[in-house]
């Protein structure tokens, strides 16, 4: 699915990872849109979550709540978005334990803990697939960000 | 005569989706999860998958709905156990 980003959606999410993991942990933001827009991001959502230099955890309590909170404002999460330490990959982790595992979501990896400059240029995106595979996709042709 | 047996109804929001399941107080809730877990199409990682209250309980997949103590008309939370990622497990 091709996601168009609301402007500032990316530099806020490197924002918060360059914040928040500090250059040395990991972090993690899902985005969001109205489920009338299919492909549409206008949030960037922060959850409660644990991370160290190579893994994130989000706070299962938090996600119920999360998804309280999608069904009340009519949204859905588009993709989930985190750091590695070094380049981008999906690993098996990333693999086995996302956010939402319907296919169409869409998994972007962003490499040096999110140091690197604004750009998706380095990233890794997978796309869950209908047999429940996921399928490498480019970043910069799948994801837009409007002007 | 109407000679069929009445369903209860209870609602499963799954990322802001929601489906509406009829269910009978004696079936098991991993007979219903499953039925969610299609209705849904969710294609990875289904056995980690599992049916939350409002309050964050788990249900337990080998209890009926009635012993999990799901009224008609409730709401459930269809989400994944645990949600993680990185480049390597966590320690």
């Amino acid at each position: 699915m091709a996601l168009t980003l609301a402007p500032g959606t990316l530099a806020g999410t490197f924002e918060q990872f360059r914040d928040c993991g500090q250059g040395r942990d990991e972090c993690v933001v899902y985005w969001t849109g109205p489920r009338d827009r299919p492909g549409a991001v206008d949030g960037v959502l922060v959850p409660v979550h644990q991370a160290g230099p190579d893994w994130y955890e989000t706070d299962p309590e938090w996600l119920t709540s999360f998804f309280l909170e999608l069904r009340r404002d009519r949204r859905a999460v588009r993709a989930q978005v985190h750091t590695h330490p070094r380049a981008a990959s999906h690993s098996p982790t990333d693999d086995r334990y996302p956010v939402a595992p319907s296919p169409g979501l869409c998994s972007l990896v962003i490499p040096r803990f999110g140091t690197g400059p604004v750009s998706l240029a380095r990233a890794y995106l997978a796309v869950l697939q209908d047999d429940g595979s996921w399928a490498e996709h480019d970043p910069r042709t799948t994801i837009t960000e409007a002007a | 005569m109407d000679t069929s047996t009445k369903k209860d109804t209870f609602t499963v929001t799954y990322n802001g989706d929601d489906k509406i399941f009829d269910y009978a107080p004696h079936e098991k809730v991993r007979t219903v999860l499953d039925r969610a877990i299609s209705e849904f199409h969710i294609t990875a990682s289904p056995h980690l998958m599992g049916l939350f209250t409002e309050g964050n309980t788990e249900l337990s997949d080998g209890d009926t709905l009635s012993a999990a103590g799901v009224k008609p008309g409730e709401l459930l939370i269809l989400r994944q156990s645990t949600v993680r990622g990185g480049a390597r497990p966590r320690a």
